[in-house]
């Protein structure tokens, strides 16, 4: 009797365990957009914009610096996050180490919805969590300028992180708690411009400007109620400033002085945007047309302290 | 006539500096004084980045005295990294001495640069010059100094 009851019991256990561990398989399912997108002839010079306006190429550059294309996205170079050391990929066409056996779907997957070609989680580390807000056609137009790149042969590297494979479907889990509360670049307001708005999407989505400049929540996911007010480096050493009241502080004079300091950086005088973390952000802002830089500045100079 | 009157006062004003960087004794403070001394070259290039841009018309007199000011200043500080001066609010990394002959170049490569674009003659390698002053900056803040606020 007593026996039989534990067997029971034990019964139950195994099956709520099972329903449980069902329940955060499908809860952590991955979630792909689906073939085939609208049709449409990609404009790669727009890509370009966008691929500076990212800055994509300061996370995926080489490991080496001497590297005979160095100046090309190849990927490799480690990039340190509290959770483990990742190394970005290769964003050139090859065929085997990049991204050239790539539809456009596979493509808009990883940068919309954060999933690989086969279907697995990236982690947050790439920050899909901004780019989910771009245009199709955005998107589309950025392959295209990384599909005009010469194609360079450079592998991946895995990222080194306890529990790999578990991490890695885990972070189903963590889209579907903190992904969603990731806010979209603020929609535009009578008052405002074009430019503005601009501005805001460039700055929000495309140049995940608060991947760094947002503190984390408890989930380490971009706080929306303190967006832009800075806080610790996500590296784990000194501190990234807020890009609030950027011009009351008296940090610049108007938007105007702003999208000097993002053009030029230390080589005006503008202290601490060529060097550091922003160094290699700024380098990518400099290409871009001084019409997106204002945009830029317009935006962050309109954010109340 | 009135320009090469500029350019002797420039001199000598940067002769003095330079002067009175060198013989000046230790500061009591070396973390605030360098502080101080970058700040002046933030400050000067950012007046010169104002005429690059066109803001202020290109003046080689002005060019020339504000380029030396950055140059003393330079040869100043390079002075001001003793040992053991970097506690808070120090923002220089421990390279700075455990590589200092690489520091040392690389200050000097910075004052090199500032002294090249004293002696730029037209507007053109004027900015080319202070562009190339610039990433000296760069350079140096990206090997001997803490990447963000601290």
């Amino acid at each position: 009797m007593t026996r039989r009851r534990i067997h029971i019991g034990l019964g139950l256990a195994a099956a709520s365990l099972a329903g449980v561990a069902a329940g955060l398989w499908l809860a952590s399912t991955p979630d792909p957009l689906v073939a085939p997108l609208p049709e449409r002839s990609p404009d790669p010079a727009n890509g370009r914009v966008l691929y500076h306006a990212g800055s994509c190429g300061a996370c995926h550059r080489a490991a080496d610096a001497a590297h005979p294309h160095a100046d090309l996205p190849i990927g490799g170079a480690p990039f340190p996050t509290p959770l483990g050391t990742f190394y970005p990929g290769n964003l050139t066409p090859d065929l085997e180490t990049g991204l050239g056996a790539w539809s456009e779907t596979d493509f808009a997957n990883a940068m919309l919805r954060g999933l690989s070609p086969d279907g697995r989680h990236y982690f947050p580390a790439f920050p899909y969590t901004s780019f989910r807000h771009m245009s199709l056609a955005d998107v589309s137009d950025l392959r295209a300028f990384l599909m005009s790149l010469p194609a360079v042969r450079s592998p991946a590297r895995p990222p080194s992180l306890p529990l790999l494979g578990m991490a890695r479907r885990g972070v189903g889990l963590w889209k579907r708690l903190a992904g969603e509360g990731i806010t979209p670049p603020p929609e535009r307001e009578p008052s405002s411009g074009a430019s503005w708005s601009r501005g805001a999407y460039l700055t929000h989505t495309v140049g995940h400007c608060g991947e760094c400049h947002t503190p984390r929540d408890g989930l380490m996911a971009m706080d929306p109620a303190r967006l832009f007010v800075g806080g610790p480096h996500p590296a784990g050493d000194g501190k990234v400033p807020g890009l609030r009241g950027l011009i009351g502080s008296g940090r610049y004079t108007d938007a105007a002085d702003l999208a000097t300091a993002l053009q030029y950086g230390e080589t005006y005088g503008y202290d601490r945007l060529s060097s550091g973390g922003m160094g290699r952000i700024q380098e990518n802002l400099a290409k871009l047309p001084h019409a997106d830089l204002q945009a830029i500045a317009e935006y962050l100079a309109s954010l109340e302290p | 006539m009135n320009r090469k009157r500029m350019l002797v006062l420039a001199a000598t004003a940067a002769c003095l500096a330079f002067g009175a960087g060198l013989w000046a004794a230790p500061p009591a403070d070396p973390v605030a004084a360098r502080h101080e001394a970058m700040e002046e070259i933030g400050a000067t290039m950012k007046t010169l980045g104002g005429m690059a841009r066109g803001q202020t018309p290109y003046d080689a007199a002005v060019v020339a005295a504000k380029a030396s000011a950055i140059k003393a200043h330079l040869e100043a500080a390079a002075r001001l990294f003793p040992p053991g001066s970097d506690r808070p609010p120090s923002e220089a990394k421990p390279e700075v001495w455990t590589d200092k002959a690489g520091f040392d170049k690389s200050m000097k490569d910075s004052a090199t640069a500032a002294a090249a674009l004293a002696a730029s003659r037209d507007a053109a390698s004027f900015k080319a010059a202070l562009g190339a002053l610039g990433q000296t900056c760069k350079s140096c803040h990206d090997r001997y100094r803490h990447p963000d606020e601290h």
